[in-house]
């Protein structure tokens, strides 16, 4: 097999004998590549109930990408909370969800009766979630 | 501190100027670096282990499809009301704990960065 690649450590180890975990870089590993990323809002109703999608944010990819998303919600506007973040407030139950398949990436956030919008901010990954 | 590395802008920006954001890459800041990764699937009710024997916790990511969804993934949490499912790591295996009564298939990345 050929001998071939960069790799680059972190200040303080040699390139030479460094492990993995000591390097920035090394061509040798893959490395989660941002295919698309962006904010979006999701305006929550007073009215509504349940769950409330965006609307979907299509990759263009033909198979299921891996991606992280970030949502500041209602119960607190100034912290992100990750994906899939479920009964984040004690006794609202709010939550935030997403899910992705061969076309779409899907975000939501719970509704509880209480007008608001949510913040999201999501990365999509050329290496696949599936 | 020595100096060197790779620094390469994303376009419209000028590299000696631009700030960690506005590069897509940069060895000046740490990148993950996949150790392993693959698909399985985890049974009803029932715990996937995945051995890494890393000797340390290391970073990772779990998809699984969603309850009653085929052909739908999502990020493996930490929900096993709603969503059913928790991935956690020690220093020598990634779990995969599914709470649903049917098997799911799951893709996960085993980071060599450690948490």
């Amino acid at each position: 097999m050929a001998d071939y690649g960069i790799k680059i450590t972190k200040t303080g180890f040699d390139t030479a004998t460094a492990a993995v975990k000591d390097q920035v870089f090394n061509s040798t590993y893959n490395s989660f590549k941002i295919i698309a990323s962006g904010q979006i809002t999701i305006s929550v109703l007073a009215t509504d109930t349940g769950i409330k999608y965006a609307s979907n944010i299509n990759h263009g990819l033909s198979y299921i990408p891996g991606f992280l998303a970030f949502a500041q919600l209602r119960g607190s506007s100034t912290v992100s909370y990750s994906v899939n973040g479920l009964d984040l407030f004690s006794g609202s139950g709010e939550g935030f969800y997403g899910d992705a398949n061969t076309t779409r990436l899907r975000l939501g956030v719970d509704a509880y009766g209480t007008a608001y919008t949510a913040t999201i901010y999501y990365y999509i990954f050329a290496d696949p979630g599936s | 501190m020595a100096d060197y590395g790779i620094k390469i802008s994303v376009p419209g920006n000028d590299v000696l100027a631009a700030t960690a954001r506005y590069l897509s890459l940069t060895t000046g800041q740490n990148l993950f670096k996949v150790f392993a990764s693959g698909s399985s699937t985890v049974n009803a009710s029932s715990t996937l282990t995945i051995a890494h024997n890393l000797t340390y916790k290391p970073n990772f990511l779990v998809f699984i499809e969603s309850v009653g969804v085929s052909g739908q993934m999502e990020l493996c949490t930490a929900s096993l009301i709603t969503n059913k499912a928790r991935a956690y790591a020690n220093n020598t295996n990634l779990y995969v704990k599914n709470t649903h009564t049917a098997s799911r298939p799951i893709f996960y990345y085993i980071m060599y960065d450690a948490l």
